[in-house]
């Protein structure tokens, strides 16, 4: 597989998630999509590093596992308080601080 | 066209397939099964691109526990299907002829490989690999020793150093994106970033539980969040959280 299909590949996974947060209107799976995104990334780095060698793109995804991990936590926290308010995640219904 | 590559195309192909689910299925649980897909879908692709160690970490951090998390709130909230459209139609009107025009113009990059050796399997000399995370590390009578992944191998070439240079190091895929490998670089050059790490991670822990611990009832005045009730009984007492009463 060349490098460029790789990142063709990472290109659509990340356009998919980037499309979820538009178009859906649940939180969760804004959130999903969020976390399609960072693995879209995850998947071109992986993939440049093996076609230049080095380790230093893996230390890189591993960061990146952190991030989503603490990201996901706290997101859904805010998902959790958020129902508790308005009973729906629909993000229709958070409009407060509409102008 | 060899195994790995068909595998390869196949696993990137179901990690796309997983990713259109989430976006397109109605129901949140259906769409986390269809994340899980994808997040495992990846995890075989990172063990086919020989970085091993992340193929593990894939399966057991996303699909183990970031993807049965979001079940877990889904299961929690059981806020039924979305009311009428699942999505914006005016996200669509705008967004899919952006994607089109974004996608003619991206095209002609991705397409343009030519046939050749393939570099994502072949990928790096895994020797030039060896060499290039080895990590000099000073002993504690003044001198400097390598470390590598590649400790079990033979100083062939008598140098101190088992690196690229000896023959032993032939072998390459014992050491590229092993767990040693990996480790090596991770506790040698990043191994700031790996301690910060920690801090973000402490900062998580703390921030999911002040968010959704149920406060007393004088914290939640002050929120003005109505449909925030404070469970009855003599557990929440005011200010029994301590510090900060």
């Amino acid at each position: 597989m060349p490098l460029e299909h790789l990142l063709l590949f990472s290109f659509v996974l990340f356009s998919l998630g980037c499309a979820g947060v538009v178009l859906r209107k649940n939180l969760l799976v804004m959130l999903m999509s969020v976390e399609l995104m960072l693995n879209a990334v995850n998947l071109a780095f992986v993939g440049v590093a093996r076609m230049i060698g080095g380790h230093d793109a893996h230390i890189m995804v591993m960061m990146i596992y952190v991030v989503a991990a603490v990201e996901v936590a706290i997101g859904m926290a805010i998902v959790v308080n958020m129902f508790r308010q308005k009973d729906t995640i629909d993000v229709n219904s958070f409009d407060a601080m509409r102008g | 066209m060899d195994p790995t590559t068909l595998a390869l195309y196949a696993l990137c192909l179901l990690a796309l397939a997983g990713g259109a689910g989430v976006i397109a299925l109605r129901n949140p649980v259906h769409a986390a099964i269809s994340l899980l897909f994808s997040m495992l879908a990846l995890g075989g692709a990172y063990a086919m691109l020989q970085a091993h160690l992340l193929a593990a970490l894939q399966i057991l951090i996303y699909a183990g526990a970031i993807v049965i998390l979001i079940v877990y709130v889904i299961m929690l909230l059981d806020q039924g299907r979305e009311a009428g459209s699942p999505i914006y139609e005016l996200g669509v009107a705008v967004g899919v002829p952006l994607a089109l025009v974004l996608t003619i113009i991206a095209a002609p990059a991705f397409l343009g490989a030519e046939a050749g050796p393939d570099p994502l399997i072949t990928g790096a000399e895994d020797c030039t690999n060896c060499e290039s995370m080895a990590v000099k590390v000073k002993k504690p009578d003044g001198s400097e020793k390598a470390v590598s992944g590649c400790e079990d191998h033979v100083d062939t070439d008598g140098d101190g150093f088992t690196d690229c240079n000896d023959t032993d190091c032939a072998d390459n895929t014992l050491c590229y994106g092993t767990v040693r490998a990996v480790g090596v670089t991770l506790l040698g050059p990043f191994v700031l970033p790996f301690e910060v790490a920690s801090v973000l991670l402490l900062a998580g822990i703390a921030g999911s539980i002040l968010l959704t611990a149920r406060r007393p009832k004088k914290y939640a005045d002050t929120l003005a969040a109505p449909a925030i009730q404070p469970a009855p009984g003599p557990t929440l007492q005011p200010g029994g959280r301590g510090g900060d009463a």
